[in-house]
């Protein structure tokens, strides 16, 4: 409540006068103060503003501290690389992006988490910095924490996304059925042919024990290569409980007869995989290079990598299987004798198992048997080896020997029926 | 004025700043009233001195040593009062012997493996007990990587091992969980043994361990094992026990390996019939039906306990089994990775199970882990089972410590049931089993004390193997039945145990062999609650026969023999 000012002239009503009168000048020390109110008003205003601004804006946290001390020399490289990009750019998105794919690719999930935070304050619209925070988060001790993070993913993509089906599955583990089928359906809406909705809603039918809308959800997921196999055990289920066992027979050995389901294609965890440097890194990349059947790559790098790597026994077992495959057997030879002799003694036998595998490619069946023998020495558990080990001894004419390595694949591993052939063919023939 | 209309307003617009950046509230599990301690460590006055041995640390990273060891609670003397036998797992050359602590008089253990015969080193994986030859003393059974090992009880404290070809249980492979189980109803418990993967490939792995270092592998890269059936043969017509004999491949077994971790044997489909359920890690459960006539079929996925609800294989491994919520019918309850969740398999009709680890309370907690042992036990004596369970990582978590074993250590957990079937995590009062992170895989329960609670004993990798007393507060009535069969010697493994108390039932299986590579008492608890009284106990006998005894009163241990209660028609 402001008080009345004496100095001030009154007029009747409240009303101005009319007259043109004179102004009335307020006095010199009232017209500082009010200069003086209106520049600290302004100053104040001013200093709200800044400080809501400094509230408001994207903050950049800081960069966080990684010990590199006892780190693989590469992945401490690339890590010190993405930090300094960061540094370089403190307001790049990209650049917090990357070190937080960085980290997260080389197990460093705290801090990964927290610079994916970051990025995701830089662009709130790039799906893919919550999503990664979801994923991490599902790892911790309570992976409901993740469902925010999912939440925000899931809104910033098409509603069929990898967001929306993981996360439908949180809400569902959690026991949030109603909200899970809600997102469930909205995406329903929009992709009638949904793969992650139907099987979804499927899940929820089981759940909700409506058997028959589950396997109305789950025909046209059916023959996903992605699902197939999952969906085919929740008909079975479903089958059985309504009572009818002869179609819960017929899909169950259909079931026996699918391949396992493929992975989830996953486009963000795919990026972080590609950023995985270091021994384990590299060996991973060879394997991929192998599969695809760029054997000649994977062994350039493999030998680039036991150049970085020279006391890895397992670089040294790689290049070995690498250049085995590519019929250098000489040569395979003598990368797994390098690891025989880095390894500690249990790893020894899977070295060992290789050069009798590849001397026995060949045909120098003794030396393969020795190699056999010294693995099965370290490993007596291996059925394989003392299988190969029995082909080598008959090879080499020692048919009691084979007979014996063979009754002792068939004592580890019961129903192999390669060794139960073998052993037949030999007590048969005189 | 200005000054306080600045001030708050500026409060007011921070408090919509923080209110509005904080976008992503963290869900929390109900708070419930804190409780007192159910536990308490008596480890060091039981004097129990053993620290788990996993063998050598030397960056091979032998993948045996993550799966860790189990323990036994049995009465190896049969003085009434349960001894411990605790397992290494260092390897045959090791200096550390598996030890066996007998109860004296005054509840504490002492050491009595030296000269007994079970004081053996290998790498040690499960235990289990049982009389074998139905001689009135429980035999030993040790699994390892690479062997099954068979003590037989010769009475005073000896045991004498007996070699494969003795024993006729030839197990080279990698052995974890096993389990006695009379499965031809012919008075002789046979065995179960589950086996893991065929190690036979040295992998690097530990990819995404922090900083590219090597870890230990899991068992996706290997080839799953054939887990195997022994029938026992009996005895000669001089009265000479003649060991076992491998039925793996007739009985049908032999056609579905799998990296087997967990086993427990019970009749799953309600026939009378005992049944053998093996946890699989990373794959498919198996549940073998048994056909009645020495073989089995494999019948998990048709009766629902293949797979969690979504239809995937996880990493199935410890297992406790029974009536949470008093309806009759037994769930199944399997422990799995931190990155998955518990399975929680509710039986209804007989015979069938759907997973419901939600609807009942246990995807709802303070922390998870990855856990292995796991007991279903009443108590408070409420007359509801409840969960505990105990946790351990199988990766690493952060950087290698300078203790090892920290980097995997993780807090265990207790779930209390509310009487309907609905569980809350009560772990957080629960410092003594819950407080502190391990590496823990085996936890085996029974009464140690002879007071009625059921107690805990929790082993851990490459520490002390802890003991835990039941100090509930103003826990309810109880009874223990030991079952027994006069003719055969020796506890009624298989028996079922009927009590009831006005319109309130609870059935209890007598089956030592559950939890994770652990042999727990083998005698049936029940917590009452308030009943004071009960009705004459039932007990369905492992043949299909049916007897009633009259119990005189309650909070005490009660022995039935087969053929002194009144023979009733079996439904």
């Amino acid at each position: 409540m402001e008080k009345a000012n004496p100095s001030r002239p009154s007029s009747p009503a409240g009303v101005a006068p009319t007259t043109a009168a004179a102004p009335t000048i307020a006095p010199p020390i009232w017209r500082r103060r009010r200069l003086v109110l209106g520049i600290l008003l302004i100053l104040g205003l001013a200093a709200g503003g800044w400080w809501a601004y400094q509230g408001w804006k994207p903050r950049v946290a800081a960069i966080p501290e990684i010990d590199l001390a006892d780190v693989d020399p590469e992945i401490g490289e690339a890590i010190s690389k993405a930090r300094a990009d960061v540094r370089a750019k403190p307001r790049s998105e990209e650049a917090w992006g990357k070190l937080a794919m960085v980290l997260h690719a080389h197990g460093f999930y705290d801090q990964a988490f927290a610079c994916y935070g970051t990025a995701a304050d830089l662009d709130a619209k790039d799906p893919r910095w919550p999503y990664l925070q979801g994923l991490i988060a599902t790892r911790g001790e309570d992976p409901f924490t993740a469902i925010p993070y999912l939440e925000k993913a899931a809104e910033l993509t098409q509603a069929d996304s990898l967001p929306t089906a993981k996360l439908g599955g949180l809400l569902m583990t959690q026991g949030r059925f109603d909200e899970a089928e809600a997102r469930y359906r909205r995406v329903l809406k929009e992709r009638p042919d949904s793969a992650y909705a139907n099987l979804g809603l499927a899940q929820l039918a089981m759940t909700r024990q409506q058997y028959k809308d589950a396997l109305r959800y789950a025909e046209p997921v059916a023959e996903n290569p992605i699902f197939r196999k999952r969906v085919s055990a929740l008909r079975v289920a479903a089958y059985e409980r309504l009572g009818d066992h002869a179609a819960a027979d017929a899909e169950r050995k259909r079931m026996l007869t699918l391949p396992e389901d493929a992975a989830w294609p996953d486009a963000g965890l795919d990026q972080v995989s590609r950023l995985q440097v270091g021994l384990n890194g590299r060996l991973k990349q060879v394997s991929q290079m192998a599969q695809q059947g760029h054997l000649e790559s994977a062994v350039s790098l493999l030998k680039s990598t036991v150049e970085a790597y020279p006391n890895s026994h397992t670089a040294w077992g790689f290049l070995g299987k690498g250049l085995g495959d590519m019929k250098d057997y000489a040569g395979a030879e003598e990368a797994f004798q390098k690891a025989i002799a880095l390894a500690p003694s249990l790893d020894k036998a899977e070295h060992w198992y290789y050069v009798g595998f590849y001397r026995q490619e060949q045909r120098k069946y003794k030396e393969a048997a020795d190699a056999y023998l010294a693995t099965v020495e370290l490993r007596p558990q291996d059925a394989q080896a003392h299988f190969s080990l029995g082909e080598c001894l008959e090879a080499s004419g020692d048919r009691k020997g084979a007979a014996d390595a063979y009754r002792e694949a068939l004592r580890h591993r019961p129903g192999m029926a390669s060794a139960r052939d073998r052993l037949a063919n030999l007590t048969k023939q005189p | 004025m200005p000054w306080r209309l600045f001030r708050d307003l500026s409060l007011w617009i921070t408090c919509l700043l923080v209110a509005g950046c904080n976008r992503t509230p963290v869900t929390d599990a109900p708070k419930t009233e804190a409780g007192p301690a159910w536990f308490a460590d008596v480890t060091a006055e039981s004097r129990i001195d053993f620290v788990h041995d996993p063998g050598p640390i030397d960056g091979s990273y032998f993948f045996p040593q993550s799966v860790g060891s189990g323990v036994a609670l049995f009465d190896f003397d049969n003085d009434g009062r349960l001894d411990i036998y605790l397992i290494h797992n260092a390897g045959p050359k090791s200096k550390s012997k598996n030890q066996l602590f007998h109860q004296q008089p005054d509840g504490t253990f002492k050491d009595v493996s030296a000269g007994s015969g079970v004081d053996v080193a290998g790498f040690g994986m499960g235990v289990a007990t049982a009389d074998v030859n139905n001689d009135g003393l429980v035999d030993l059974l040790v699994n390892e990587y690479g062997a099954t090992r068979l003590f037989i009880n010769q009475g005073k404290g000896n045991f004498t091992e007996w070699t494969a070809a003795e024993s006729g249980i030839d197990n080279p492979m990698w052995g974890t969980s096993a389990s006695f189980v009379d499965y031809d109803r012919d008075g002789w418990l046979d065995l179960v043994v589950v086996n893991y993967v065929e190690l036979s490939q040295t992998q690097p792995c530990g990819n995404t361990a922090k900083g590219g270092h090597r870890d230990y592998c899991g068992p996706d890269l290997f080839k799953g094992a054939v887990s195997r059936l022994y029938r026992n043969r009996g005895c000669d017509k001089d009265g000479k026990w003649l060991g076992f004999e491998d039925r793996t491949q007739a009985a049908g077994l032999g056609s579905a390996p799998g990296p087997g971790l967990g086993v427990f044997c019970a009749d799953f489909n309600g026939d009378g019939w005992p049944d053998i359920f093996i946890a699989n890690d990373g794959k498919a459960n198996h549940l073998w039906i048994n056909q009645k006539n020495g073989t089995f079929k494999e019948e998990a996925v048709r009766r629902g306990v293949a797979y969690n609800s979504f239809g995937q294989g996880q990493a199935n491994m410890g297992i406790a089994y029974g009536d949470v919520d008093g309806e009759g019918l037994p769930a199944l309850f399997v422990t799995h990775l931190m990155s998955e969740e518990h399975g929680f398999w509710k039986q209804g009709p007989r015979g069938l199970f759907e997973e419901k680890a939600s609807a009942v309370g246990l995807t709802t907690r303070r922390w998870r882990g990855t856990a292995f042992g796991t007991v279903m036990a009443d108590f408070d004596h409420d007359g509801a089972l409840d969960i505990a369970m105990v946790n351990g990582g199988v990766a690493r978590m952060g950087p290698p410590t300078t203790q090892f074993w920290d980097a995997y250590a993780q807090r265990n957990q207790l779930f209390v049931n509310n009487g309907r079937g609905h569980f809350h995590d009560r772990s957080e009062d629960n410092p003594a089993l819950c407080g502190k992170p391990n590496v823990a895989r085996g936890l085996a329960v029974g009464d140690l004390n002879g007071d009625g609670g059921l107690d805990l004993v929790v082993t851990v990798i490459g520490g002390p193997a802890q003991i835990l007393r039941n100090v509930v507060p103003r826990r309810g009535h109880w009874l223990i039945v030991r079952a027994v069969d006069p003719a055969l010697k020796r506890d009624a493994i298989g028996a079922e145990i009927r009590v009831q108390a006005g319109n309130r039932r609870w059935q209890r299986l007598v089956q030592p062999g559950y939890s994770y590579m652990c042999s727990n008492d083998p005698r049936a608890h029940f917590g009452l609650g308030a009943a004071d009284k009960i009705e004459p106990i039932e007990v369905l006998w492992p043949d299909g026969s049916l007897e009633r005894f009259q119990c005189p009163d309650v909070d005490r241990v009660f022995e039935v023999q087969r053929g002194k209660g009144q023979s009733v028609q079996a439904k």
